[in-house]
């Protein structure tokens, strides 16, 4: 074969651009000519090295970004400077006594609360600075803030995420309610492994029946085997774990622990085309984003399923 | 920022919306790694590895994103930190000798590759890395490096590369890795 046109075989392989015939042959070649092979090797070094490279320079570049300090010390500096705050204000407080005690009498009364106001006023953004370095969007009203410290108890993943503003109105809420929320801002629990609710998701998609129209998997190349059940190379087993998952590697469906023939329903649910599993009565929600393996749990929201089944039948039982 | 700006500044190859992303979550997903055993150091190499991730794919034309942002960060996270878990406890529980002496050699090809990654021009550099980081295409390098067109990217790209594997054999060779 011409080196030129290795070169860019190898290229078109390394890069996953080949389709699914062509990357089986060139297996083949790679395997039948050391020669091949080595050179195969050597450019994926490169490409792993220009990539490496890339990375580390946006790397960099991140780390070169101002953020907020950690979660936990930066609770410990709001702190510090919370109780730095309330031991000025006790302090002036002292203060305005004592000049209340013996100038009472005095023609210059509204002089000691406007001392105190001016603290207040410079004490306050110094704690909004720190909060509010990542630049977002402008803080709620206090009424709003002061509401947080019920809901952070909940571990929920969506909730914890709606959480990412709290921090930039913890600057608007006066000085003394500061300690309090920004202690109740970590108080929740996430934990690795917890599942994913797709679920939610799918609430709020119902009455879109006439906005469906399935794609005919036979209309496209290449996706037969994904949908038939028969294609060995999709298929791996492993041994210690037993439950239905699947992972997507390379945009490639993997489903394991499964037994007999599988379906693959898309759907456009507003405008979105979303992946089912059929398998065994049952439906799944299929991500396609989903790189690691994960164990796929079954759709139990009747309206949904009743959707699915009308596209099912639509699309399988011609 | 809203999800849909961020991506459309991604889909440009605008750098800035990284930075925007980045400082957004930040603490949320330090979290993550801070709440489950890592330290500072590693959740924040989590969350930049996540980061960069997330760029690559969203950078694909086909890409299509079924959540919040920071939701498919999140679990980005999620997964690169049960590896790293993984990974340790494998390490602990049987300490791997033979490792260290396998990646030498493959390590010393790195350092080489790297040197003349960094030997060749600028622009080269760039072309390279943005095709096979970024993945960009032509169309899109020549955007952004000011080229006339897509083709002048394409035969940019060639030449470099072609440029960087000659560079690359004849170290090899000084250093007998090819026979």
């Amino acid at each position: 074969m011409d080196k030129e046109i290795y070169t860019e075989q190898i290229e078109a392989y390394l890069l996953n651009k080949l389709d699914a015939e062509d990357k089986i042959a060139f297996r083949q070649l790679i395997e039948k000519d050391p020669i091949l092979k080595n050179e195969l090797q050597f450019q994926e070094e490169i490409i792993e090295a220009i990539r490496l490279n890339r990375k580390l320079e946006l790397k960099a570049r991140l780390n070169a970004i101002q953020v907020n300090q950690s979660p936990l010390s930066q609770l410990s500096r709001i702190t510090w400077i919370g109780t730095a705050t309330l031991a000025m204000g006790l302090l002036l407080g002292v203060v305005i006594l004592r000049a209340d005690l013996f100038e009472i009498s005095s023609s210059d009364i509204q002089n000691p609360p406007k001392a105190k106001i001016n603290l207040k006023q410079k004490q306050a953004p110094s704690v909004s600075e720190l909060s509010q370095k990542d630049n977002t969007t402008a803080s709620t009203s206090p009424e709003l803030s002061s509401d947080h410290p019920t809901n952070t108890a909940t571990n929920s993943l969506d909730q914890a995420l709606d959480q990412e503003n709290l921090d930039t109105s913890i600057s608007s809420v006066p000085v003394a309610k500061q300690e309090l929320i920004s202690q109740d801002t970590y108080t929740y629990d996430l934990k690795i492994n917890k599942p994913r609710r797709f679920m939610s998701k799918v609430d709020n998609i119902l009455g879109a029946q006439k906005e469906i129209y399935a794609i005919d998997p036979e209309d496209e190349e290449g996706v037969k085997g994904i949908f038939d059940g028969t294609n060995e190379a999709n298929l791996e087993e492993i041994a210690h774990r037993n439950q239905l998952s699947y992972q997507y590697y390379n945009e490639e469906l993997f489903l394991y622990n499964y037994q007999g023939s599988y379906k693959i329903i898309r759907i456009y649910i507003k405008e979105e085309e979303r992946h089912f599993l059929y398998y065994q009565n049952q439906y799944y929600e299929l991500n396609t984003n989903q790189v690691e393996k994960k164990e796929l749990r079954a759709i139990s929201n009747s309206d949904l399923i009743e959707l699915l089944n009308l596209a099912r039948a639509k699309f399988y039982d011609k | 920022m809203k999800d849909s700006q961020v991506l459309k500044k991604i889909k440009s190859g605008d750098e800035a919306a990284l930075d925007y992303i980045y400082k957004k979550n930040y603490k949320m997903m330090t979290r993550l790694v801070i709440n489950n055993s890592g330290s500072e150091e590693e959740a924040k190499d989590i969350y930049q590895e996540a980061i960069l991730i997330f760029w690559q794919k969203a950078r694909k034309e086909d890409f299509l994103l079924t959540s919040k942002i920071s939701t498919f960060i999140y679990s980005i996270c999620q997964n690169l930190w049960r590896k790293e878990l993984e990974r340790k406890a494998r390490l602990s529980g049987e300490m791997v000798e033979g490792m260290e002496f396998n990646s030498f050699e493959s390590q010393e090809r790195n350092e080489i590759i790297s040197e003349c990654i960094k030997s060749l021009g600028e622009t080269c550099q760039k072309v390279l890395m943005y095709y096979y980081f970024d993945n960009m295409s032509m169309q899109d390098i020549a955007e952004k490096m000011g080229f006339a067109n897509a083709d002048t990217a394409k035969t940019k790209k060639y030449k470099c590369k072609k440029e960087l594997d000659k560079l690359i054999k004849s170290k090899y060779k000084a250093t007998d890795f090819l026979d």
